[in-house]
C-alpha cells in the first residue's frame, strides 16, 4: 500500500471497515511512513476536539425529565391529529351526501333500471311459473297476466350511521297480446 | 449509539402495528438525542424540539416504510434530515454580521493551540451554522453521532466517495470560519489539510 492509497481509505480505516487484508497493508504502511501516521494522527484529534464540542454545545439544551415528558406528549397529541380516520368506502360516501339533504332517500333511477332488469331477464322461469297465461279467446287475443317483485334499497341516516334496507314489492301486470293471424 | 441494546425488531414492529406504547418506547430512548442533533443542524432550541416531535410523528405514519436495514435510530435521523432540509428550505436564511464576526476573530487567546472544548464551543456552533447544509450535515453524523462513512452515505443517499469529499471541505470551510487562533487540527495542523 503506498500513501495516495492509504490516504484514500483512511476513514475507513479509522472505521475499522476495511478487510482483514487491508486493514494488515494498512498497518504495515504506518509502520513505514510517518506522514500517514501523522494524517491518522491529525484525524484523530480533529475527531476528538470536533465530537467533544459538539458534545458541549448540543448538551446546552439538555433535555430533564419534563422536558422528556413534554416531548412524548407532544408526540401523542400531533399523532393523534396526523393520523387520519379509516377509509370509507366511495358507495358509503355517496349513500351519506345523498341522505345528508334528506332522511330517507329511494334511488329512483338505480331502482328502476333493476326492475325493468328483473322484468325483462330475471323473470322469465318465474314467469312460467306464477304467471297465468290465461285462456285463448277466441278472438284471437291472449291475456296476459305476469306477477314480478320490484326491490327497493333505500339509505336512512341515524346520528352517524347509516342503514340500507332492501325491501321487495309484489307488483302484477294484466295485459292482452293480440295474436297474429 | 443511545440505547441500541433494546429489540429492535419488536419496536419495528409493534411501530408497524401502530402500537402507541411503543412510540413512547421510542421517544424515551431516542427523544434526548434526537432533540440535540436537530439542534445542532438547526441552531434554534424551539425549532429543535419542533423537529423531534415531527420526527416521531413522521415515523410513526412511515414506519411501514421501515424495512430494519439501519438501526431505528439511523432511521429517525435519516427522517430529522429530510425534515430539517425542508424547514431550512422555508425558512428565510439569517444575514451574518460581518462585524460581529471580525470582533469575534480579533478576540485574543491566552492558549491558541489546539482547540479548547470548553471555550470554542460557542464559536464552533456559529461557525457550523454558517456551513452549506450538506457541510454541516455530514459535520453532525459523523462528529456528533459518530457514524460511519458507509452509514452516513447510507443516510444522504449518496457515495461514500460524495462523504469523504464533503467531510473534507466541510472541516476546511469549518477552519476558515473559526477565529484564527482555533486550530481543529491543534498546533501545526492546517497544513497537512492541504495535502490530503
Amino acid at each position: 500500500m503506498n500513501c495516495q492509497r492509504f490516504q484514500k481509505e483512511l476513514y475507513e480505516y479509522l472505521d475499522e471497515a476495511l478487510s482483514p487484508a487491508q486493514m494488515a497493508a494498512a498497518k504495515a504502511h504506518l509502520l513505514e511512513c510517518g506522514a500517514c501516521r501523522a494524517s491518522v494522527r491529525r484525524e484523530q484529534q480533529l475527531a476528538q476536539s470536533l465530537a467533544g464540542a459538539l458534545e458541549q454545545n448540543a448538551e446546552t439544551i439538555a433535555p430533564d425529565a419534563e422536558a422528556r415528558r413534554d416531548l412524548a406528549q407532544a408526540v401523542q397529541r400531533k399523532i393523534a391529529a396526523a393520523v387520519e380516520p379509516a377509509p370509507i368506502p366511495w358507495w358509503r360516501c355517496v349513500a351519506m351526501r345523498l341522505t345528508a339533504t334528506s332522511p330517507v332517500f329511494t334511488l329512483t333511477p338505480l331502482l328502476t333500471a333493476l326492475a325493468l332488469a328483473w322484468f325483462f331477464f330475471g323473470t322469465h322461469q318465474s314467469t312460467t311459473e306464477t304467471s297465468r297465461m290465461a285462456e285463448r279467446p277466441t278472438t284471437g287475443a291472449v291475456l296476459v297476466n305476469v306477477s314480478y317483485c320490484a326491490p327497493n334499497y333505500t339509505f336512512q341516516r341515524q346520528g352517524n350511521m347509516v342503514i340500507d334496507a332492501l325491501t321487495c314489492e309484489a307488483r302484477v301486470v294484466n295485459g292482452s297480446l293480440l295474436a297474429k293471424n | 449509539m443511545a440505547q441500541m441494546d433494546m429489540d429492535q425488531e419488536k419496536l419495528a414492529a409493534a411501530l408497524k402495528a401502530r402500537d402507541p406504547a411503543a412510540m413512547q418506547q421510542l421517544v424515551e430512548a431516542f427523544g434526548q438525542r434526537l432533540t440535540r442533533s436537530a439542534y445542532l443542524l438547526c441552531g434554534n432550541e424551539n425549532e429543535a424540539q419542533d423537529l423531534a416531535q415531527d420526527t416521531f410523528v413522521e415515523a410513526f405514519r412511515s414506519a411501514h416504510r421501515f424495512q430494519g436495514r439501519s438501526s431505528v435510530y439511523t432511521w429517525l435521523h435519516s427522517i430529522l434530515l429530510n425534515l430539517t432540509r425542508h424547514y431550512r428550505r422555508k425558512r428565510k436564511k439569517l444575514i451574518y454580521d460581518n462585524e460581529l464576526a471580525a470582533q469575534e476573530i480579533s478576540a485574543p487567546e491566552e492558549h491558541p493551540s489546539a482547540l479548547d472544548v470548553d471555550c470554542a464551543a460557542t464559536e464552533l456552533a456559529q461557525a457550523l451554522q454558517r456551513l452549506s447544509e450538506p457541510h454541516r450535515e455530514v459535520l453532525v453524523l459523523r462528529y456528533y453521532e459518530r457514524l460511519q462513512i458507509a452509514e452516513i452515505a447510507q443516510s444522504l443517499g449518496v457515495s461514500p466517495g460524495t462523504v469523504k469529499s464533503r467531510v473534507h471541505y466541510a472541516i476546511q470551510e469549518m477552519q476558515k470560519l473559526l477565529p484564527a487562533e482555533m486550530n481543529l487540527f491543534g498546533a501545526g495542523g492546517t497544513n497537512e489539510m492541504e495535502t490530503k
